[in-house]
Protein backbone atom coordinates (compact mmCIF):
# COMPACT_ATOMS: atom_id res chain seq x y z
CA UNK A 1 0.00 0.00 0.00
CA UNK A 2 3.14 2.35 1.26
CA UNK A 3 4.46 1.93 -2.31
CA UNK A 4 1.48 2.24 -3.77
CA UNK A 5 1.25 5.67 -2.36
CA UNK A 6 5.05 6.75 -3.58
CA UNK A 7 4.53 5.81 -6.63
CA UNK A 8 1.55 7.94 -6.93
CA UNK A 9 3.19 10.74 -5.22
CA UNK A 10 6.21 9.99 -7.93
CA UNK A 11 3.56 10.60 -10.54
CA UNK A 12 1.79 13.23 -9.36
CA UNK A 13 5.29 15.78 -9.23
CA UNK A 14 6.21 14.48 -12.28
CA UNK A 15 2.74 15.72 -13.54
CA UNK A 16 3.42 18.52 -11.87
CA UNK A 17 6.35 19.55 -13.17
CA UNK A 18 5.49 19.02 -16.48
CA UNK A 19 2.30 21.14 -16.58
CA UNK A 20 4.49 23.94 -15.25
CA UNK A 21 6.61 23.45 -17.87
CA UNK A 22 3.88 23.29 -20.76
CA UNK A 23 2.18 26.56 -18.76
CA UNK A 24 5.55 28.36 -19.61
CA UNK A 25 6.27 27.34 -22.85
CA UNK A 26 2.32 27.67 -24.42
CA UNK A 27 2.99 31.47 -24.72
CA UNK A 28 6.49 30.99 -26.26
CA UNK A 29 5.08 28.59 -28.64
CA UNK A 30 2.04 29.96 -29.17
CA UNK A 31 3.93 33.05 -30.12
CA UNK A 32 6.09 31.04 -32.76
CA UNK A 33 3.54 29.33 -34.28
CA UNK A 34 0.85 32.29 -34.35
CA UNK A 35 3.06 34.89 -35.68
CA UNK A 36 1.38 36.24 -38.97
CA UNK A 37 3.24 35.70 -42.32
CA UNK A 38 2.98 38.77 -43.45
CA UNK A 39 4.26 41.01 -40.22
CA UNK A 40 7.62 41.38 -41.37
CA UNK A 41 9.16 44.69 -43.27
CA UNK A 42 10.43 45.36 -46.69
CA UNK A 43 13.73 44.68 -45.95
CA UNK A 44 13.52 41.63 -44.06
CA UNK A 45 11.18 40.59 -47.25
CA UNK A 46 14.22 40.97 -49.26
CA UNK A 47 16.33 39.00 -46.53
CA UNK A 48 14.07 36.18 -46.38
CA UNK A 49 13.25 35.89 -49.94
CA UNK A 50 14.46 32.64 -51.55
CA UNK A 51 14.92 31.34 -54.67
CA UNK A 52 13.41 27.87 -54.48
CA UNK A 53 9.39 27.61 -55.04
CA UNK A 54 7.79 26.35 -51.81
CA UNK A 55 6.50 22.97 -52.75
CA UNK A 56 3.08 23.12 -54.01
CA UNK A 57 3.06 26.99 -54.84
CA UNK A 58 0.90 26.43 -57.84
CA UNK A 59 -1.90 24.22 -55.28
CA UNK A 60 -1.11 26.77 -52.54
CA UNK A 61 -1.96 29.90 -54.96
CA UNK A 62 -5.57 30.23 -54.89
CA UNK A 63 -5.90 30.12 -50.65
CA UNK A 64 -2.86 32.59 -51.02
CA UNK A 65 -5.09 34.57 -53.16
CA UNK A 66 -8.18 35.18 -51.45
CA UNK A 67 -6.14 35.55 -47.89
CA UNK A 68 -3.92 38.06 -49.45
CA UNK A 69 -7.67 39.87 -51.05
CA UNK A 70 -9.23 39.42 -47.46
CA UNK A 71 -6.14 41.54 -45.46
CA UNK A 72 -6.43 44.34 -47.91
CA UNK A 73 -9.82 44.49 -47.42
CA UNK A 74 -9.90 44.22 -43.74
CA UNK A 75 -7.18 46.99 -44.36
CA UNK A 76 -9.22 48.93 -46.38
CA UNK A 77 -12.11 48.50 -44.03
CA UNK A 78 -9.55 50.14 -40.94
CA UNK A 79 -9.29 52.87 -43.44
CA UNK A 80 -12.80 53.43 -43.63
CA UNK A 81 -13.47 53.65 -39.97
CA UNK A 82 -10.84 55.88 -39.68
CA UNK A 83 -12.34 58.21 -42.27
CA UNK A 84 -15.48 57.76 -40.44
CA UNK A 85 -14.05 58.75 -36.78
CA UNK A 86 -12.23 61.34 -38.84
CA UNK A 87 -16.07 62.91 -39.58
CA UNK A 88 -17.04 62.52 -36.25
CA UNK A 89 -13.97 64.56 -34.63
CA UNK A 90 -13.63 67.27 -36.65
CA UNK A 91 -18.15 67.69 -36.02
CA UNK A 92 -17.11 67.87 -32.59
CA UNK A 93 -14.14 69.97 -32.89
CA UNK A 94 -16.09 72.60 -35.06
CA UNK A 95 -18.99 72.44 -32.71
CA UNK A 96 -17.05 73.34 -29.54
CA UNK A 97 -15.71 76.18 -31.24
CA UNK A 98 -19.60 77.23 -31.77
CA UNK A 99 -19.95 76.39 -28.36
CA UNK A 100 -17.17 78.72 -27.15
CA UNK A 101 -17.71 81.63 -29.53
CA UNK A 102 -21.99 81.42 -28.19
CA UNK A 103 -20.10 81.86 -24.71
CA UNK A 104 -18.31 84.88 -25.41
CA UNK A 105 -20.77 86.66 -27.56
CA UNK A 106 -23.38 86.44 -25.17
CA UNK A 107 -20.47 86.99 -22.09
CA UNK A 108 -19.62 90.37 -24.27
CA UNK A 109 -23.30 90.95 -25.13
CA UNK A 110 -24.20 91.18 -21.18
CA UNK A 111 -21.13 93.63 -20.49
CA UNK A 112 -21.81 95.57 -23.76
CA UNK A 113 -25.60 95.94 -22.20
CA UNK A 114 -24.13 97.07 -18.61
CA UNK A 115 -22.09 99.95 -20.33
CA UNK A 116 -24.78 100.98 -22.61
CA UNK A 117 -26.84 101.50 -19.77
CA UNK A 118 -24.25 103.57 -17.83
CA UNK A 119 -23.81 105.58 -20.88
CA UNK A 120 -27.91 105.99 -21.20
CA UNK A 121 -27.85 107.27 -17.70
CA UNK A 122 -25.56 110.14 -18.90
CA UNK A 123 -28.42 111.76 -21.19
CA UNK A 124 -30.21 114.21 -19.66
CA UNK A 125 -32.15 115.75 -22.60
CA UNK A 126 -34.47 114.58 -25.41
CA UNK A 127 -31.63 114.98 -28.03
CA UNK A 128 -28.93 113.32 -26.20
CA UNK A 129 -31.26 110.21 -25.35
CA UNK A 130 -31.72 110.03 -29.07
CA UNK A 131 -28.27 110.45 -29.89
CA UNK A 132 -27.54 107.47 -27.12
CA UNK A 133 -30.06 104.72 -29.02
CA UNK A 134 -28.77 106.23 -32.45
CA UNK A 135 -25.59 105.18 -31.05
CA UNK A 136 -26.62 102.14 -29.71
CA UNK A 137 -28.14 100.69 -32.77
CA UNK A 138 -25.19 101.54 -34.69
CA UNK A 139 -23.07 99.43 -32.69
CA UNK A 140 -25.57 96.57 -31.99
CA UNK A 141 -25.27 96.85 -36.21
CA UNK A 142 -21.58 97.19 -36.59
CA UNK A 143 -21.67 93.96 -34.36
CA UNK A 144 -23.77 92.15 -36.30
CA UNK A 145 -21.66 93.00 -39.71
CA UNK A 146 -18.52 91.83 -37.60
CA UNK A 147 -19.95 88.93 -36.20
CA UNK A 148 -21.83 87.72 -39.81
CA UNK A 149 -18.53 88.31 -41.20
CA UNK A 150 -16.89 85.93 -38.63
CA UNK A 151 -19.28 83.62 -39.35
CA UNK A 152 -19.11 83.63 -43.17
CA UNK A 153 -14.90 82.79 -42.88
CA UNK A 154 -15.06 80.79 -40.45
CA UNK A 155 -17.60 78.65 -42.75
CA UNK A 156 -15.73 79.17 -45.73
CA UNK A 157 -12.68 77.50 -43.80
CA UNK A 158 -14.92 74.62 -42.80
CA UNK A 159 -15.72 73.98 -46.10
CA UNK A 160 -12.21 74.12 -47.32
CA UNK A 161 -11.01 71.62 -44.73
CA UNK A 162 -14.11 69.38 -45.77
CA UNK A 163 -13.16 70.01 -49.42
CA UNK A 164 -9.46 68.95 -48.78
CA UNK A 165 -10.29 65.99 -47.10
CA UNK A 166 -12.51 64.64 -49.43
CA UNK A 167 -10.48 65.35 -52.37
CA UNK A 168 -7.90 63.58 -50.21
CA UNK A 169 -9.86 60.90 -49.71
CA UNK A 170 -10.93 60.29 -53.60
CA UNK A 171 -7.26 60.52 -54.39
CA UNK A 172 -6.51 57.87 -52.40
CA UNK A 173 -9.34 55.64 -52.79
CA UNK A 174 -8.16 55.57 -56.50
CA UNK A 175 -4.91 54.79 -55.10
CA UNK A 176 -5.81 51.83 -52.77
CA UNK A 177 -8.45 50.79 -56.02
CA UNK A 178 -5.82 50.68 -57.93
CA UNK A 179 -3.55 48.72 -55.27
CA UNK A 180 -6.52 45.78 -55.24
CA UNK A 181 -6.74 45.71 -58.66
CA UNK A 182 -2.80 45.34 -59.48
CA UNK A 183 -2.78 42.50 -56.22
CA UNK A 184 -5.67 40.62 -57.83
CA UNK A 185 -4.34 41.06 -61.59
CA UNK A 186 -0.83 39.52 -60.14
CA UNK A 187 -2.44 36.08 -58.38
CA UNK A 188 -4.74 35.96 -61.40
CA UNK A 189 -2.07 36.08 -63.86
CA UNK A 190 -0.18 33.61 -61.17
CA UNK A 191 -3.31 30.96 -60.86
CA UNK A 192 -3.66 31.44 -65.08
CA UNK A 193 0.14 30.32 -65.66
CA UNK A 194 -0.54 27.73 -63.07
CA UNK A 195 -2.78 26.36 -65.02
CA UNK A 196 -0.67 26.28 -68.12
CA UNK A 197 0.40 22.48 -69.61
CA UNK A 198 3.70 22.46 -67.82
CA UNK A 199 4.14 25.37 -65.44
CA UNK A 200 7.28 26.86 -64.40
CA UNK A 201 6.72 26.85 -60.24
CA UNK A 202 9.96 29.04 -59.90
CA UNK A 203 9.46 31.29 -62.90
CA UNK A 204 5.80 32.15 -61.84
CA UNK A 205 6.43 32.69 -58.23
CA UNK A 206 9.16 35.20 -59.13
CA UNK A 207 6.65 36.86 -61.22
CA UNK A 208 4.05 37.06 -58.83
CA UNK A 209 6.50 38.57 -56.02
CA UNK A 210 7.78 41.11 -58.33
CA UNK A 211 4.26 42.20 -59.30
CA UNK A 212 3.39 42.82 -55.44
CA UNK A 213 6.13 44.26 -54.96
CA UNK A 214 5.65 47.05 -57.64
CA UNK A 215 1.95 46.77 -56.06
CA UNK A 216 2.71 47.61 -53.02
CA UNK A 217 5.74 50.24 -53.72
CA UNK A 218 3.95 52.12 -56.15
CA UNK A 219 0.91 52.41 -53.28
CA UNK A 220 3.09 53.58 -50.45
CA UNK A 221 5.06 55.72 -52.75
CA UNK A 222 1.66 57.44 -53.71
CA UNK A 223 0.74 57.79 -50.22
CA UNK A 224 4.05 59.61 -49.45
CA UNK A 225 4.06 62.28 -52.93
CA UNK A 226 0.70 63.40 -51.11
CA UNK A 227 0.95 64.38 -47.72
CA UNK A 228 -0.03 68.33 -47.99
CA UNK A 229 -3.34 68.63 -46.29
CA UNK A 230 -1.91 69.68 -43.18
CA UNK A 231 -0.27 72.62 -45.07
CA UNK A 232 -3.87 73.29 -46.66
CA UNK A 233 -6.01 73.56 -43.49
CA UNK A 234 -3.19 76.11 -42.56
CA UNK A 235 -3.35 78.11 -45.94
CA UNK A 236 -7.12 78.11 -45.10
CA UNK A 237 -6.78 79.40 -41.60
CA UNK A 238 -4.63 82.21 -42.90
CA UNK A 239 -6.98 83.25 -44.98
CA UNK A 240 -9.95 83.31 -42.47
CA UNK A 241 -7.62 85.12 -40.03
CA UNK A 242 -7.16 87.97 -42.56
CA UNK A 243 -11.06 88.17 -42.71
CA UNK A 244 -11.01 88.28 -39.66
CA UNK A 245 -9.05 91.50 -39.42
CA UNK A 246 -10.91 92.78 -42.73
CA UNK A 247 -14.14 92.65 -40.83
CA UNK A 248 -12.30 94.16 -37.97
CA UNK A 249 -11.08 96.89 -39.75
CA UNK A 250 -14.35 97.65 -41.45
CA UNK A 251 -15.96 97.40 -37.38
CA UNK A 252 -13.70 99.42 -36.04
CA UNK A 253 -14.81 102.53 -38.76
CA UNK A 254 -18.15 102.08 -38.10
CA UNK A 255 -17.43 102.16 -34.26
CA UNK A 256 -15.45 105.47 -35.03
CA UNK A 257 -18.68 106.87 -36.88
CA UNK A 258 -21.01 105.85 -33.92
CA UNK A 259 -19.06 107.31 -31.85
CA UNK A 260 -18.40 110.86 -33.26
CA UNK A 261 -22.16 111.15 -33.40
CA UNK A 262 -22.63 110.73 -29.94
CA UNK A 263 -19.92 112.60 -28.98
CA UNK A 264 -21.32 115.96 -31.12
CA UNK A 265 -25.17 115.35 -29.42
CA UNK A 266 -23.07 115.81 -25.84
CA UNK A 267 -20.78 118.36 -26.75
CA UNK A 268 -17.04 118.01 -26.23
CA UNK A 269 -16.45 118.53 -22.82
CA UNK A 270 -19.12 115.47 -21.75
CA UNK A 271 -16.94 112.32 -20.80
CA UNK A 272 -19.09 110.18 -23.27
CA UNK B 1 19.78 36.92 15.20
CA UNK B 2 22.39 36.86 12.62
CA UNK B 3 20.09 38.62 9.58
CA UNK B 4 19.40 42.29 11.83
CA UNK B 5 22.45 43.90 10.08
CA UNK B 6 21.22 43.32 7.01
CA UNK B 7 17.62 43.94 7.73
CA UNK B 8 19.03 47.12 9.18
CA UNK B 9 20.98 48.01 6.39
CA UNK B 10 17.61 47.45 3.92
CA UNK B 11 15.77 49.74 6.46
CA UNK B 12 18.77 52.26 5.67
CA UNK B 13 18.01 51.61 2.14
CA UNK B 14 14.32 52.40 2.50
CA UNK B 15 14.92 55.84 4.19
CA UNK B 16 17.68 57.11 1.39
CA UNK B 17 15.03 56.38 -1.37
CA UNK B 18 11.89 57.85 0.19
CA UNK B 19 14.00 60.57 0.79
CA UNK B 20 15.27 60.34 -2.72
CA UNK B 21 11.57 60.08 -3.69
CA UNK B 22 10.40 63.14 -2.04
CA UNK B 23 12.96 65.01 -3.23
CA UNK B 24 12.53 64.54 -7.22
CA UNK B 25 8.74 65.01 -6.39
CA UNK B 26 9.45 68.31 -4.93
CA UNK B 27 11.65 69.22 -7.93
CA UNK B 28 8.99 67.96 -10.85
CA UNK B 29 6.51 70.36 -8.35
CA UNK B 30 8.35 73.14 -8.56
CA UNK B 31 9.40 72.87 -12.46
CA UNK B 32 5.47 72.83 -12.74
CA UNK B 33 4.35 76.00 -10.93
CA UNK B 34 7.59 78.08 -12.07
CA UNK B 35 6.30 76.94 -16.05
CA UNK B 36 2.73 77.74 -15.03
CA UNK B 37 2.99 80.45 -13.16
CA UNK B 38 5.62 81.50 -16.48
CA UNK B 39 2.76 80.66 -18.72
CA UNK B 40 -0.25 82.55 -16.73
CA UNK B 41 2.36 85.80 -17.20
CA UNK B 42 2.59 85.62 -20.69
CA UNK B 43 -1.23 84.70 -21.10
CA UNK B 44 -2.23 87.94 -18.69
CA UNK B 45 0.48 90.00 -21.12
CA UNK B 46 -1.40 88.84 -23.91
CA UNK B 47 -4.61 90.11 -22.67
CA UNK B 48 -3.49 93.24 -21.40
CA UNK B 49 -1.90 94.32 -25.21
CA UNK B 50 -5.55 92.69 -26.58
CA UNK B 51 -7.34 95.61 -26.41
CA UNK B 52 -6.57 99.01 -28.34
CA UNK B 53 -4.77 100.05 -25.12
CA UNK B 54 -3.13 98.37 -22.28
CA UNK B 55 -4.92 100.70 -19.89
CA UNK B 56 -8.79 100.01 -19.23
CA UNK B 57 -11.20 102.78 -20.72
CA UNK B 58 -13.70 103.53 -17.80
CA UNK B 59 -16.76 102.16 -18.29
CA UNK B 60 -20.16 103.77 -19.38
CA UNK B 61 -18.08 106.20 -22.38
CA UNK B 62 -17.94 104.97 -25.61
CA UNK B 63 -13.99 104.71 -25.21
CA UNK B 64 -15.28 101.69 -23.34
CA UNK B 65 -17.51 100.10 -25.79
CA UNK B 66 -15.02 100.42 -27.74
CA UNK B 67 -12.40 98.16 -26.26
CA UNK B 68 -15.33 95.62 -25.09
CA UNK B 69 -16.35 95.15 -28.49
CA UNK B 70 -12.40 94.52 -29.69
CA UNK B 71 -11.58 92.52 -27.22
CA UNK B 72 -15.16 90.61 -27.92
CA UNK B 73 -13.99 90.41 -31.59
CA UNK B 74 -10.51 89.25 -30.97
CA UNK B 75 -11.62 86.68 -28.27
CA UNK B 76 -13.57 85.31 -31.59
CA UNK B 77 -10.50 85.65 -33.45
CA UNK B 78 -8.50 83.51 -30.27
CA UNK B 79 -11.15 80.40 -30.33
CA UNK B 80 -10.23 80.11 -34.12
CA UNK B 81 -6.74 80.04 -34.38
CA UNK B 82 -6.84 78.09 -31.12
CA UNK B 83 -8.70 75.49 -32.46
CA UNK B 84 -6.23 75.23 -35.51
CA UNK B 85 -3.93 72.86 -34.32
CA UNK B 86 -7.08 70.68 -33.40
CA UNK B 87 -8.07 70.63 -37.05
CA UNK B 88 -4.84 70.40 -38.33
CA UNK B 89 -4.27 67.14 -36.51
CA UNK B 90 -7.89 65.59 -37.28
CA UNK B 91 -7.59 66.32 -40.92
CA UNK B 92 -4.49 63.79 -40.91
CA UNK B 93 -5.33 61.07 -38.50
CA UNK B 94 -6.94 58.67 -41.03
CA UNK B 95 -3.42 58.44 -42.42
CA UNK B 96 -1.91 55.59 -40.68
CA UNK B 97 -4.99 53.66 -40.90
CA UNK B 98 -4.53 54.12 -45.06
CA UNK B 99 -0.80 53.50 -44.80
CA UNK B 100 -1.51 50.36 -42.89
CA UNK B 101 -3.42 49.38 -46.53
CA UNK B 102 0.74 48.88 -47.91
CA UNK B 103 1.41 46.16 -45.21
CA UNK B 104 -1.57 43.76 -46.17
CA UNK B 105 1.17 41.47 -47.38
CA UNK B 106 5.08 40.55 -47.66
CA UNK B 107 5.78 39.41 -50.86
CA UNK B 108 8.29 37.29 -49.98
CA UNK B 109 6.05 35.07 -48.50
CA UNK B 110 5.07 33.93 -51.55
Amino acid sequence: MKRITKVFNKLSITSSIIGALCLVLAPVSAYAVGRPAGVGTAATAASSTSSKPKPGFCNGLTNQANVTNGRIDILNGKAGQAWSQQDQKLAAQFQKVDQKVADARKKADAARAKDLSKLAAKATTNDQKQAVQTYKAAVQDAINTRRAAYDAARQTFRAGVQNAITSRRSTIKAQLATFQDSVSSAFSTAEASCAGSSPNGQAIQQTLRTSLKSARETFQNDRKSDSTIGGQVKQLAATRQAAFQTADKTFQNSLAAARQALQQAFGKNTNV
Amino acid sequence: MKSSPQRDKSAGFALVETVLVLVILAAIVGVGLYVARQKSNVSSTLNSSGGSSAVKAPAGTTAGINQLTQQDAQTEAGIDSSADGGTQQTSTSANGAVNNVGGAYNEANY
